[in-house]
Protein backbone atom coordinates (compact mmCIF):
# COMPACT_ATOMS: atom_id res chain seq x y z
CA UNK A 1 0.00 0.00 0.00
CA UNK A 2 1.65 3.62 -0.88
CA UNK A 3 2.01 6.48 1.16
CA UNK A 4 -1.24 8.57 1.51
CA UNK A 5 -1.16 11.84 -0.01
CA UNK A 6 -1.39 15.41 1.99
CA UNK A 7 -4.98 15.59 0.49
CA UNK A 8 -6.18 12.66 2.58
CA UNK A 9 -5.73 14.44 5.59
CA UNK A 10 -7.42 17.48 4.71
CA UNK A 11 -10.11 15.48 3.48
CA UNK A 12 -10.26 13.87 6.60
CA UNK A 13 -10.26 17.04 8.36
CA UNK A 14 -13.09 18.50 6.37
CA UNK A 15 -15.26 15.31 6.63
CA UNK A 16 -14.83 15.22 10.57
CA UNK A 17 -15.62 18.66 10.75
CA UNK A 18 -19.23 17.67 8.11
CA UNK A 19 -19.99 15.23 10.91
CA UNK A 20 -19.95 17.48 14.12
CA UNK A 21 -21.97 19.51 11.55
CA UNK A 22 -24.24 16.64 11.34
CA UNK A 23 -24.59 15.52 14.63
CA UNK A 24 -23.35 18.41 16.94
CA UNK A 25 -26.63 19.98 17.28
CA UNK A 26 -28.91 17.12 17.20
CA UNK A 27 -26.36 16.55 20.43
CA UNK A 28 -26.62 19.82 21.75
CA UNK A 29 -30.59 18.75 22.37
CA UNK A 30 -30.05 15.94 23.75
CA UNK A 31 -27.71 17.54 26.62
CA UNK A 32 -30.24 20.64 26.83
CA UNK A 33 -33.23 18.19 27.17
CA UNK A 34 -31.87 17.39 30.68
CA UNK A 35 -32.33 21.19 31.92
CA UNK A 36 -32.76 21.98 35.73
CA UNK A 37 -36.55 22.84 36.16
CA UNK A 38 -35.38 26.56 36.26
CA UNK A 39 -33.11 26.02 32.91
CA UNK A 40 -33.79 28.16 29.52
CA UNK A 41 -33.60 27.27 25.90
CA UNK A 42 -29.84 27.24 25.49
CA UNK A 43 -26.95 26.94 27.89
CA UNK A 44 -25.68 27.44 30.59
CA UNK A 45 -27.45 24.20 32.17
CA UNK A 46 -29.38 25.03 35.12
CA UNK A 47 -28.84 21.55 37.07
CA UNK A 48 -29.67 18.28 35.85
CA UNK A 49 -33.08 16.65 36.07
CA UNK A 50 -35.69 14.80 33.81
CA UNK A 51 -38.12 17.03 34.69
CA UNK A 52 -38.64 18.28 31.39
CA UNK A 53 -39.17 14.47 29.98
CA UNK A 54 -41.61 13.77 33.01
CA UNK A 55 -44.04 17.17 31.57
CA UNK A 56 -44.06 15.31 28.06
CA UNK A 57 -46.20 12.64 30.00
CA UNK A 58 -48.63 14.70 31.53
CA UNK A 59 -50.73 14.88 28.54
CA UNK A 60 -52.63 18.63 29.33
CA UNK A 61 -49.37 20.24 29.58
CA UNK A 62 -48.23 20.06 25.87
CA UNK A 63 -50.89 18.56 23.56
CA UNK A 64 -51.84 15.27 22.54
CA UNK A 65 -48.01 13.48 22.15
CA UNK A 66 -49.06 9.99 22.83
CA UNK A 67 -51.77 9.88 20.54
CA UNK A 68 -50.09 11.41 17.86
CA UNK A 69 -47.24 9.24 18.40
CA UNK A 70 -49.29 6.03 17.77
CA UNK A 71 -51.22 7.57 14.63
CA UNK A 72 -47.42 7.71 13.28
CA UNK A 73 -46.57 4.43 13.97
CA UNK A 74 -49.45 2.89 12.17
CA UNK A 75 -49.27 5.06 9.22
CA UNK A 76 -45.34 4.50 8.89
CA UNK A 77 -45.91 0.58 9.30
CA UNK A 78 -49.08 1.09 6.31
CA UNK A 79 -46.73 3.03 3.98
CA UNK A 80 -43.55 0.85 5.20
CA UNK A 81 -45.80 -2.40 4.13
CA UNK A 82 -47.12 -0.58 1.05
CA UNK A 83 -43.77 0.72 -0.47
CA UNK A 84 -42.42 -2.81 -0.30
CA UNK A 85 -44.87 -4.16 -2.03
CA UNK A 86 -45.54 -2.08 -4.38
CA UNK A 87 -41.85 -0.88 -5.29
CA UNK A 88 -40.76 -5.06 -5.44
CA UNK A 89 -43.48 -5.87 -8.17
CA UNK A 90 -42.48 -2.23 -9.69
CA UNK A 91 -39.20 -2.94 -9.92
CA UNK A 92 -39.97 -6.53 -11.47
CA UNK A 93 -42.51 -4.96 -14.27
CA UNK A 94 -39.77 -2.83 -15.19
CA UNK A 95 -36.98 -5.31 -15.86
CA UNK A 96 -39.34 -6.04 -18.82
CA UNK A 97 -39.80 -3.30 -21.67
CA UNK A 98 -43.71 -2.76 -22.16
CA UNK A 99 -45.61 0.09 -23.43
CA UNK A 100 -45.74 2.98 -22.24
CA UNK A 101 -42.82 2.08 -19.73
CA UNK A 102 -40.75 5.05 -20.35
CA UNK A 103 -44.27 7.47 -19.74
CA UNK A 104 -44.60 5.90 -16.68
CA UNK A 105 -41.35 5.85 -15.56
CA UNK A 106 -41.43 9.54 -16.23
CA UNK A 107 -44.68 10.17 -14.09
CA UNK A 108 -42.78 8.35 -11.18
CA UNK A 109 -39.95 10.69 -11.36
CA UNK A 110 -42.58 13.40 -11.72
CA UNK A 111 -44.34 12.32 -8.52
CA UNK A 112 -40.96 12.23 -6.52
CA UNK A 113 -40.26 16.42 -7.67
CA UNK A 114 -43.34 17.83 -7.70
CA UNK A 115 -42.97 20.19 -4.38
CA UNK A 116 -44.67 18.98 -1.46
CA UNK A 117 -46.99 21.30 -0.71
CA UNK A 118 -48.21 20.94 -3.93
CA UNK A 119 -49.03 17.52 -2.85
CA UNK A 120 -50.42 18.48 0.32
CA UNK A 121 -52.44 21.22 -1.06
CA UNK A 122 -53.81 19.01 -3.93
CA UNK A 123 -54.66 15.93 -2.01
CA UNK A 124 -56.23 17.85 0.56
CA UNK A 125 -58.39 19.58 -1.59
CA UNK A 126 -59.14 16.81 -3.92
CA UNK A 127 -60.79 14.35 -0.87
CA UNK A 128 -62.31 17.82 0.46
CA UNK A 129 -64.17 18.92 -2.70
CA UNK A 130 -65.20 15.51 -3.68
CA UNK A 131 -66.85 15.07 -0.39
CA UNK A 132 -64.30 12.19 1.14
CA UNK A 133 -63.30 12.08 4.58
CA UNK A 134 -59.95 14.20 5.16
CA UNK A 135 -58.22 11.68 7.35
CA UNK A 136 -54.81 10.52 7.95
CA UNK A 137 -55.43 7.13 6.87
CA UNK A 138 -57.00 8.22 3.77
CA UNK A 139 -55.82 11.24 2.24
CA UNK A 140 -52.34 11.26 4.49
CA UNK A 141 -51.07 7.89 3.45
CA UNK A 142 -51.92 9.13 -0.19
CA UNK A 143 -49.79 11.87 0.11
CA UNK A 144 -46.97 10.16 1.88
CA UNK A 145 -47.00 7.46 -0.80
CA UNK A 146 -46.24 9.53 -3.61
CA UNK A 147 -43.00 10.38 -2.33
CA UNK A 148 -41.90 6.99 -0.83
CA UNK A 149 -43.27 4.55 -3.48
CA UNK A 150 -40.90 6.92 -6.34
CA UNK A 151 -38.01 6.28 -3.78
CA UNK A 152 -38.60 2.67 -3.17
CA UNK A 153 -38.96 2.16 -7.10
CA UNK A 154 -35.68 3.95 -7.54
CA UNK A 155 -33.87 1.79 -5.42
CA UNK A 156 -35.65 -1.35 -7.04
CA UNK A 157 -34.24 -0.04 -10.00
CA UNK A 158 -30.42 -0.36 -8.50
CA UNK A 159 -30.78 -3.15 -7.21
CA UNK A 160 -32.10 -4.95 -10.20
CA UNK A 161 -29.20 -3.34 -12.27
CA UNK A 162 -26.95 -4.97 -10.69
CA UNK A 163 -29.00 -8.04 -10.13
CA UNK A 164 -27.51 -11.18 -12.23
CA UNK A 165 -30.21 -13.08 -14.30
CA UNK A 166 -27.30 -16.02 -14.77
CA UNK A 167 -29.23 -17.15 -10.96
CA UNK A 168 -32.70 -16.79 -13.06
CA UNK A 169 -31.75 -18.83 -15.89
CA UNK A 170 -30.26 -21.57 -13.36
CA UNK A 171 -33.40 -21.93 -11.55
CA UNK A 172 -35.39 -22.12 -14.91
CA UNK A 173 -33.26 -24.80 -16.13
CA UNK A 174 -33.81 -26.86 -13.23
CA UNK A 175 -37.57 -26.82 -13.96
CA UNK A 176 -39.00 -24.05 -11.57
CA UNK A 177 -41.60 -22.29 -12.25
CA UNK A 178 -41.79 -18.74 -12.27
CA UNK A 179 -43.19 -18.42 -9.66
CA UNK A 180 -40.92 -20.61 -7.08
CA UNK A 181 -37.86 -18.84 -9.07
CA UNK A 182 -39.10 -15.42 -7.59
CA UNK A 183 -39.96 -17.20 -4.02
CA UNK A 184 -36.50 -19.25 -4.11
CA UNK A 185 -34.32 -17.58 -5.52
CA UNK A 186 -35.14 -13.72 -6.62
CA UNK A 187 -36.87 -12.50 -3.06
CA UNK A 188 -33.89 -14.31 -1.10
CA UNK A 189 -31.02 -12.47 -3.21
CA UNK A 190 -32.96 -9.12 -2.59
CA UNK A 191 -33.71 -9.42 0.72
CA UNK A 192 -31.12 -7.57 2.05
CA UNK A 193 -32.49 -4.53 -0.09
CA UNK A 194 -35.80 -4.44 0.89
CA UNK A 195 -35.17 -4.24 4.59
CA UNK A 196 -33.36 -0.66 3.23
CA UNK A 197 -36.78 -0.35 0.97
CA UNK A 198 -38.83 -0.88 4.18
CA UNK A 199 -36.80 1.45 6.17
CA UNK A 200 -36.78 4.34 4.02
CA UNK A 201 -40.65 3.85 3.77
CA UNK A 202 -41.11 3.85 7.55
CA UNK A 203 -38.66 6.52 8.41
CA UNK A 204 -39.80 8.68 5.64
CA UNK A 205 -43.02 8.74 6.40
CA UNK A 206 -42.95 8.98 10.22
CA UNK A 207 -40.53 12.21 9.73
CA UNK A 208 -42.99 13.33 7.06
CA UNK A 209 -44.73 16.80 7.54
CA UNK A 210 -45.53 18.90 4.70
CA UNK A 211 -47.49 16.32 2.89
CA UNK A 212 -48.99 14.96 5.96
CA UNK A 213 -49.66 19.35 6.68
CA UNK A 214 -53.27 19.31 4.95
CA UNK A 215 -54.00 16.03 4.88
CA UNK A 216 -54.16 14.80 8.25
CA UNK A 217 -57.46 16.02 8.84
CA UNK A 218 -58.34 16.51 12.73
CA UNK A 219 -56.19 14.51 14.06
CA UNK A 220 -51.74 15.57 13.79
CA UNK A 221 -49.03 12.49 13.44
CA UNK A 222 -46.11 13.13 15.25
CA UNK A 223 -44.03 15.82 13.19
CA UNK A 224 -47.54 18.05 13.09
CA UNK A 225 -47.11 17.56 16.84
CA UNK A 226 -44.59 18.86 16.88
CA UNK A 227 -44.49 21.97 15.26
CA UNK A 228 -47.22 23.15 16.45
CA UNK A 229 -45.37 23.13 19.72
CA UNK A 230 -42.56 25.11 18.40
CA UNK A 231 -45.05 27.76 17.66
CA UNK A 232 -46.44 28.19 21.27
CA UNK A 233 -44.07 26.35 24.12
CA UNK A 234 -40.86 28.09 24.60
CA UNK A 235 -39.44 25.15 27.10
CA UNK A 236 -36.86 22.48 26.81
CA UNK A 237 -39.78 20.31 26.90
CA UNK A 238 -39.65 20.24 23.21
CA UNK A 239 -36.18 19.86 23.38
CA UNK A 240 -37.12 16.46 25.31
CA UNK A 241 -39.68 15.18 22.97
CA UNK A 242 -36.75 15.80 20.30
CA UNK A 243 -34.39 13.66 22.46
CA UNK A 244 -37.31 11.00 22.44
CA UNK A 245 -38.26 11.08 18.50
CA UNK A 246 -34.73 10.99 17.40
CA UNK A 247 -33.63 8.26 19.65
CA UNK A 248 -36.79 6.36 18.81
CA UNK A 249 -35.66 6.78 15.03
CA UNK A 250 -32.49 5.30 16.06
CA UNK A 251 -33.82 2.44 17.52
CA UNK A 252 -35.83 1.57 14.43
CA UNK A 253 -32.78 2.22 12.13
CA UNK A 254 -31.11 -0.27 14.75
CA UNK A 255 -33.27 -2.74 14.29
CA UNK A 256 -33.18 -2.63 10.72
CA UNK A 257 -29.74 -2.75 10.08
CA UNK A 258 -29.47 -5.60 13.02
CA UNK A 259 -31.86 -7.67 10.38
CA UNK A 260 -30.01 -7.04 7.79
CA UNK A 261 -26.52 -8.26 9.07
CA UNK A 262 -28.52 -11.29 11.08
CA UNK A 263 -29.73 -11.93 7.39
CA UNK A 264 -26.82 -11.62 5.32
CA UNK A 265 -25.17 -14.25 8.20
CA UNK A 266 -27.93 -16.43 7.56
CA UNK A 267 -27.03 -16.24 4.12
CA UNK A 268 -23.35 -16.65 3.75
CA UNK A 269 -23.99 -19.99 6.52
CA UNK A 270 -26.67 -21.66 3.83
CA UNK A 271 -23.89 -21.08 1.41
CA UNK A 272 -21.40 -22.67 2.31
CA UNK A 273 -23.87 -25.57 3.53
CA UNK A 274 -25.20 -25.80 -0.28
CA UNK A 275 -22.78 -28.43 -1.34
CA UNK A 276 -23.25 -30.87 1.53
CA UNK A 277 -27.31 -30.51 1.06
CA UNK A 278 -27.09 -31.79 -2.55
CA UNK B 1 -41.03 35.89 -3.85
CA UNK B 2 -39.57 34.05 -7.33
CA UNK B 3 -35.98 35.41 -7.05
CA UNK B 4 -35.48 34.24 -3.26
CA UNK B 5 -36.76 31.24 -3.66
CA UNK B 6 -34.36 30.83 -7.10
CA UNK B 7 -31.65 32.58 -4.36
CA UNK B 8 -32.00 29.96 -2.13
CA UNK B 9 -31.89 26.93 -4.32
CA UNK B 10 -28.99 28.84 -6.18
CA UNK B 11 -26.80 29.10 -2.83
CA UNK B 12 -27.69 26.02 -1.93
CA UNK B 13 -27.15 24.10 -4.81
CA UNK B 14 -23.93 25.31 -4.78
CA UNK B 15 -22.40 24.73 -0.88
CA UNK B 16 -24.40 21.63 -1.39
CA UNK B 17 -22.35 20.23 -4.42
CA UNK B 18 -19.05 21.22 -3.42
CA UNK B 19 -19.84 19.63 0.29
CA UNK B 20 -21.30 16.95 -1.15
CA UNK B 21 -18.68 16.31 -3.84
CA UNK B 22 -15.85 16.71 -1.41
CA UNK B 23 -17.23 14.21 1.05
CA UNK B 24 -18.24 11.63 -1.45
CA UNK B 25 -14.90 11.70 -2.95
CA UNK B 26 -13.41 11.22 0.11
CA UNK B 27 -15.36 8.21 0.75
CA UNK B 28 -14.84 6.42 -2.10
CA UNK B 29 -11.43 7.30 -3.07
CA UNK B 30 -9.20 7.64 0.15
CA UNK B 31 -11.16 4.92 2.66
CA UNK B 32 -9.43 2.03 1.79
CA UNK B 33 -11.08 -0.61 3.67
CA UNK B 34 -14.79 -1.66 3.26
CA UNK B 35 -16.13 -1.78 6.38
CA UNK B 36 -15.18 1.21 6.78
CA UNK B 37 -16.58 3.01 3.73
CA UNK B 38 -19.74 1.11 4.52
CA UNK B 39 -19.58 2.09 8.15
CA UNK B 40 -18.88 6.15 7.47
CA UNK B 41 -21.30 6.23 4.70
CA UNK B 42 -24.20 4.88 7.66
CA UNK B 43 -22.69 7.62 9.45
CA UNK B 44 -23.55 10.26 6.98
CA UNK B 45 -26.93 8.54 6.52
CA UNK B 46 -28.89 8.08 9.77
CA UNK B 47 -29.58 11.89 10.54
CA UNK B 48 -31.05 11.38 6.84
CA UNK B 49 -33.53 8.98 8.59
CA UNK B 50 -34.62 11.26 11.88
CA UNK B 51 -36.91 14.22 11.99
CA UNK B 52 -36.40 16.93 9.94
CA UNK B 53 -38.23 19.16 12.46
CA UNK B 54 -36.60 17.84 15.40
CA UNK B 55 -33.31 18.74 13.00
CA UNK B 56 -33.84 22.51 12.65
CA UNK B 57 -35.25 23.25 16.74
CA UNK B 58 -31.42 21.66 17.09
CA UNK B 59 -30.27 24.85 15.83
CA UNK B 60 -31.89 27.11 18.03
CA UNK B 61 -29.45 26.66 20.95
CA UNK B 62 -26.60 27.27 18.32
CA UNK B 63 -27.37 30.44 16.79
CA UNK B 64 -29.60 32.21 19.39
CA UNK B 65 -28.78 35.46 20.73
CA UNK B 66 -27.52 33.95 24.05
CA UNK B 67 -26.78 30.53 22.02
CA UNK B 68 -23.48 28.75 21.57
CA UNK B 69 -22.12 30.41 18.49
CA UNK B 70 -22.46 34.06 20.00
CA UNK B 71 -21.13 33.09 23.48
CA UNK B 72 -18.37 31.46 21.91
CA UNK B 73 -17.33 34.34 19.48
CA UNK B 74 -17.58 36.62 22.76
CA UNK B 75 -15.88 34.68 24.55
CA UNK B 76 -12.27 35.05 22.14
CA UNK B 77 -13.22 38.62 21.82
CA UNK B 78 -13.97 38.35 18.00
CA UNK B 79 -17.36 40.27 18.85
CA UNK B 80 -18.12 42.26 21.41
CA UNK B 81 -22.16 42.38 21.18
CA UNK B 82 -23.83 39.03 19.75
CA UNK B 83 -24.55 38.51 16.18
CA UNK B 84 -28.09 39.39 15.59
CA UNK B 85 -28.02 37.57 11.87
CA UNK B 86 -27.31 34.39 13.07
CA UNK B 87 -30.83 33.22 13.97
CA UNK B 88 -34.12 34.04 11.91
CA UNK B 89 -32.19 35.57 8.90
CA UNK B 90 -30.93 34.19 5.29
CA UNK B 91 -28.01 32.50 6.63
CA UNK B 92 -30.25 30.24 8.79
CA UNK B 93 -32.22 29.14 6.23
CA UNK B 94 -29.62 28.24 3.87
CA UNK B 95 -27.40 26.64 6.86
CA UNK B 96 -30.49 24.19 7.68
CA UNK B 97 -31.09 23.48 3.95
CA UNK B 98 -27.25 22.47 4.04
CA UNK B 99 -27.43 20.88 6.76
CA UNK B 100 -30.75 18.86 6.01
CA UNK B 101 -30.16 18.09 1.98
CA UNK B 102 -26.57 17.31 1.31
CA UNK B 103 -26.84 14.09 1.90
CA UNK B 104 -28.95 14.03 -1.17
CA UNK B 105 -25.93 14.69 -2.67
CA UNK B 106 -23.80 12.71 -1.49
CA UNK B 107 -25.38 9.37 -1.76
CA UNK B 108 -25.91 9.55 -5.90
CA UNK B 109 -22.56 11.51 -5.89
CA UNK B 110 -20.92 8.81 -4.03
CA UNK B 111 -22.87 6.05 -5.89
CA UNK B 112 -21.60 6.84 -9.14
CA UNK B 113 -18.06 7.19 -8.06
CA UNK B 114 -17.95 3.62 -6.76
CA UNK B 115 -18.60 2.58 -10.10
CA UNK B 116 -15.72 4.17 -11.80
CA UNK B 117 -12.62 2.10 -13.01
CA UNK B 118 -10.17 2.48 -11.04
CA UNK B 119 -7.65 1.34 -13.93
CA UNK B 120 -8.91 4.81 -15.51
CA UNK B 121 -6.97 6.53 -12.50
CA UNK B 122 -4.28 4.32 -12.88
CA UNK B 123 -3.85 5.11 -16.44
CA UNK B 124 -3.99 8.94 -15.60
CA UNK B 125 -1.49 8.28 -13.20
CA UNK B 126 0.99 5.99 -15.59
CA UNK B 127 0.17 8.95 -18.26
CA UNK B 128 1.89 11.20 -15.59
CA UNK B 129 -1.56 13.62 -14.69
CA UNK B 130 -0.73 15.19 -11.00
CA UNK B 131 -3.43 14.25 -8.63
CA UNK B 132 -5.56 17.71 -9.10
CA UNK B 133 -5.82 16.68 -13.69
CA UNK B 134 -7.01 13.59 -12.66
CA UNK B 135 -9.48 15.08 -10.81
CA UNK B 136 -10.73 17.49 -13.20
CA UNK B 137 -10.09 15.70 -16.35
CA UNK B 138 -11.15 11.91 -15.47
CA UNK B 139 -13.53 12.53 -12.07
CA UNK B 140 -15.79 14.75 -12.74
CA UNK B 141 -16.65 13.83 -16.15
CA UNK B 142 -17.56 10.30 -15.38
CA UNK B 143 -19.45 11.71 -11.97
CA UNK B 144 -21.61 14.12 -14.00
CA UNK B 145 -24.58 11.84 -14.06
CA UNK B 146 -24.12 11.34 -9.83
CA UNK B 147 -23.97 15.05 -9.67
CA UNK B 148 -27.26 15.68 -12.09
CA UNK B 149 -29.34 13.46 -9.53
CA UNK B 150 -28.04 14.99 -6.44
CA UNK B 151 -28.96 18.57 -7.97
CA UNK B 152 -32.47 17.60 -9.01
CA UNK B 153 -33.10 16.47 -5.55
CA UNK B 154 -31.48 19.27 -3.70
CA UNK B 155 -33.42 21.98 -6.58
CA UNK B 156 -36.82 20.62 -6.24
CA UNK B 157 -36.38 20.11 -2.20
CA UNK B 158 -35.21 23.92 -1.96
CA UNK B 159 -37.87 25.05 -4.58
CA UNK B 160 -40.82 23.37 -2.94
CA UNK B 161 -39.86 23.98 0.71
CA UNK B 162 -42.13 26.82 3.48
CA UNK B 163 -41.53 24.87 6.37
CA UNK B 164 -37.48 25.42 6.59
CA UNK B 165 -37.87 29.25 5.99
CA UNK B 166 -40.75 29.67 7.98
CA UNK B 167 -38.84 28.45 10.85
CA UNK B 168 -35.40 29.71 10.57
CA UNK B 169 -36.02 32.71 9.15
CA UNK B 170 -38.37 33.31 12.11
CA UNK B 171 -41.31 34.67 9.28
CA UNK B 172 -39.06 37.00 8.07
CA UNK B 173 -38.37 36.08 4.54
CA UNK B 174 -39.94 34.40 2.24
CA UNK B 175 -40.22 31.98 -0.86
CA UNK B 176 -43.13 30.90 -3.15
CA UNK B 177 -43.76 27.65 -0.81
CA UNK B 178 -44.42 30.22 1.96
CA UNK B 179 -46.28 32.47 -0.30
CA UNK B 180 -48.59 29.32 -1.35
CA UNK B 181 -48.90 28.44 2.50
CA UNK B 182 -49.77 31.60 3.69
CA UNK B 183 -52.44 31.74 0.97
CA UNK B 184 -53.98 28.34 2.39
CA UNK B 185 -54.09 29.76 6.14
CA UNK B 186 -56.14 32.80 4.98
CA UNK B 187 -58.38 29.68 3.25
CA UNK B 188 -57.17 31.74 -0.19
CA UNK B 189 -57.05 28.45 -1.82
CA UNK B 190 -57.38 30.07 -6.04
CA UNK B 191 -54.73 32.25 -5.55
CA UNK B 192 -52.93 29.07 -3.44
CA UNK B 193 -53.28 27.11 -6.45
CA UNK B 194 -52.24 29.70 -8.88
CA UNK B 195 -48.70 29.86 -7.43
CA UNK B 196 -48.81 26.73 -7.06
CA UNK B 197 -49.10 26.27 -10.57
CA UNK B 198 -46.74 28.59 -11.56
CA UNK B 199 -44.13 26.94 -8.99
CA UNK B 200 -45.01 23.25 -10.58
CA UNK B 201 -44.52 24.44 -14.32
CA UNK B 202 -40.95 26.44 -12.91
CA UNK B 203 -39.89 23.35 -11.21
CA UNK B 204 -40.90 20.76 -14.07
CA UNK B 205 -38.63 22.98 -16.37
CA UNK B 206 -36.18 22.70 -14.42
CA UNK B 207 -36.13 19.09 -14.02
CA UNK B 208 -37.06 18.30 -17.63
CA UNK B 209 -33.81 20.17 -18.91
CA UNK B 210 -31.64 18.47 -16.15
CA UNK B 211 -33.27 15.16 -17.14
CA UNK B 212 -32.06 15.86 -20.64
CA UNK B 213 -28.54 15.28 -19.30
CA UNK B 214 -28.40 12.22 -17.89
CA UNK B 215 -30.24 8.73 -18.33
CA UNK B 216 -31.61 8.33 -14.83
CA UNK B 217 -32.38 4.57 -14.96
CA UNK B 218 -29.58 3.91 -16.45
CA UNK B 219 -27.19 6.00 -13.46
CA UNK B 220 -28.95 4.03 -10.49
Amino acid sequence: MDRRPRSFYWLSLVFGLFLIFLYGPTITIGILSFQGPSGGLTFPMRGTSLHWFRQLFEQQQVGDIWGSFSRSLVLGLMVMVTTLVVSVMGGLAFRKRFRGSALLFQLVIASLVIPSILISLGVGLMFSQSGLPVHWAGSGFGAQLTWTLPFGLLIMFAVFNRFDSAYEEAARDQGASPWQTLQHVVLPIIAPSLIGVGLFGFTLSYDEFARTLLTAGSYNTLPLEIFGMTTNVTTPVIFALGTLTTLFSLVIIGVFLVTAVIMNRRRARRRSDAGRAV
Amino acid sequence: MFLNTFKYAAITWAITLTLGFTIAYFLAFHVRSQTWQTMLFLLCTIPFLTSNIIRMISWIPFLGRNGIANSTLMEWGLIDAPLEWLLFSDFAVILAFVHLYTLFMVVPIFNTMMRIDRSLLEAANDAGATGFQTLVNVIIPLTKPGIMIGTIFVVTLVMGDFITVRFMSGSQSANVGRLISNDIALLQYPSAAATAMVLLVTVLLVITALLRLVDIRKEL
